[in-house]
């Protein structure tokens, strides 16, 4: 055998025998990096702050026209007029041959914000490669964010869905997350979804659906998606809110997580459980995990959130946890006591399952 | 020897020779991750040193470390535990060993530390010298100015 010295892994922060470690390099290394590199370190900053590296050094000067990233905010600047002034020349003075991986921009002023502006940008910025997306502003949605092959990853908030004729493709989208979203008609979210095959994670928090009617046979399958969040608004009221996430989820063949929020105030005598005449396949076959959200223990006549719960115990059989989450840090300890007690009476298909309650 | 080979390919054990001479043995699993390591394999399949010339035994202790522990908390904790000067040389060594999930974690660690920071400050962190002329940064501050209003006080 060979003999040599094999020393094991091992840290060594506080070595008596080194030179204590000081928190300012006394090398200039980071200049040394090839370009690539500081192009990815660069792509985690906002780009107000990465055009600002131009005048780090000569080195530096045109770094950030090469990073794939942009990330653009509103209340970072002065005023309006900077923000579109900078936005401008973000987006275009960049080589247009280089691709934009990953856009962010969020717009909190209403008033000064104008479509033309958005959609002009849109437009350039679906054509770049782009794979992940994420607006928040208050105008209409821009035709060309819908039809994008190669978007992976979509987050929109505030925006609205209106006089929208246009196609919709989204072939690798992977994961959609609306907030706050106005669809003009409901046939625009079911066009939405059908765009998209290979889906997997769904968020649909607060949309606002207008005209939605129980039992129009309303959505195509939805064949891929694993995984489901929904909220429900306090500020809109959708009486029929439950009927339409049951059609819903007769459409998720292959559903595994669901987590619902309802945080509606109304009360639900206008809105009887009903339970369907036969089990979503999902529910009874798929499902491994039901979260409900920030239940509302004050509201005792909110049982409707209690049934759908226990249904799903009924019938789901290869749930293996059910999980009640709240995220404020008051929790009514007595609320928690019956609703626990309720659970756990009902009757249980799975022979796994386990109950949550988080906090 | 005729047990080694018998043997499964995951209990196989890799010596790394950091550049100091440092000598570190991985099972072959672990040392699969650093992707220049494996493209080496690929090349001479009977090798059992490799040498990692540019990398310390100091870092390379550290790289192993995190291949074998890396996780969300691992991760989140890993970045705060090095200074400056030790973040940018195991960047260095992520992207030499060709280690993307370590590369991708280090960058943005060094990110979070110049987040929202001013361009002078930027530049002691990382001891950059300033050899634009006044000219010329002068002309960037006019072109850029929006990029300039506004930014946190150190």
């Amino acid at each position: 055998m060979k003999s040599q010295k094999v020393e094991k892994p091992c840290r060594r922060r506080n070595n008596s025998r080194r030179k204590p470690t000081i928190s300012t390099p006394t090398v200039d290394r980071i200049s040394d990096l090839p370009d690539s590199i500081l192009c990815h370190i660069l792509s985690f900053i906002p780009t107000k702050q990465v055009v600002a590296t131009s005048l780090l050094s000569p080195r530096w000067k045109s770094i950030w026209l090469s990073v794939l990233t942009l990330d653009l905010e509103d209340k970072t600047f002065k005023d309006f007029t900077s923000f579109q002034n900078f936005t401008f020349i973000a987006i275009f003075s960049r080589n247009i041959t280089l691709p934009i991986l990953s856009f962010r921009f969020k717009c909190s002023n209403n008033n000064s914000l104008d479509f033309d502006f958005v959609d002009n940008f849109a437009s350039f910025v679906m054509q770049r490669g782009i794979e992940n997306l994420n607006i928040s502003t208050s105008t209409k949605l821009p035709s060309s964010i819908l039809n994008c092959k190669t978007l992976k990853v979509l987050e929109l908030e505030n925006l609205r869905v209106e006089d929208f004729s246009h196609q919709m493709d989204l072939p690798l989208l992977e994961s959609l997350h609306l907030n706050e979203v106005d669809f003009e008609h409901h046939e625009y979210l079911v066009k939405l979804l059908s765009s998209c095959p290979i889906l997997e994670d769904l968020q649909l928090k607060c949309i606002r659906i207008p005209d939605f009617l129980v039992g129009k046979e309303n959505f195509k399958s939805l064949p891929s998606l694993k995984s489901l969040y929904v909220e429900f608004s306090t500020y809109v009221s959708w009486p029929n809110r439950w009927s339409w996430l049951l059609e819903m989820l007769e459409c998720c063949s292959k559903l595994q997580h669901l987590t619902i929020q309802d945080s509606a105030n109304e009360d639900n005598l206008y809105n009887n459980w009903k339970e369907p005449p036969k089990v979503p396949h999902c529910l009874s076959s798929e499902l491994r995990t039901y979260c409900i959200k920030d239940y509302n223990y004050h509201f005792y006549y909110k049982k409707i959130e209690l049934q759908f719960a226990k249904y799903i115990l009924h019938n789901s059989k290869v749930l293996h946890t059910m999980t009640i989450l709240n995220s404020s840090r008051i929790v009514d300890m007595n609320a928690r006591l019956q609703m626990f007690i309720e659970l756990s009476s009902s009757t249980w298909d799975s022979s796994y399952c386990k109950l949550l309650f988080v906090p | 020897m005729a047990e080694e080979k018998s043997q499964a390919s995951s209990s196989k054990m890799l010596t790394l020779k950091a550049s100091d001479g440092v000598l570190f043995e991985v099972e072959l699993n672990i040392a699969k991750e650093m992707k220049t390591v494996q493209a080496y394999i690929d090349d001479c399949e009977d090798i059992e040193t490799i040498p990692i010339p540019n990398v310390l035994g100091k870092h390379l202790a550290i790289v192993i470390e995190y291949i074998k522990k890396t996780n969300e908390e691992y991760d989140a904790e890993f970045e705060k535990q090095w200074n400056m000067d030790d973040l940018q040389l195991l960047l260095l060594a992520a992207n030499y060993l060709n280690i993307s999930g370590l590369q991708e974690c280090l960058c943005k660690a060094i990110a979070k530390r110049i987040e929202n920071k001013s361009p002078e400050y930027v530049r002691k962190v990382f001891n950059i010298e300033n050899d634009h002329s006044p000219e010329e940064e002068a002309k960037l501050r006019k072109e850029y100015k929006w990029a300039f209003e506004g930014v946190d006080k150190d």
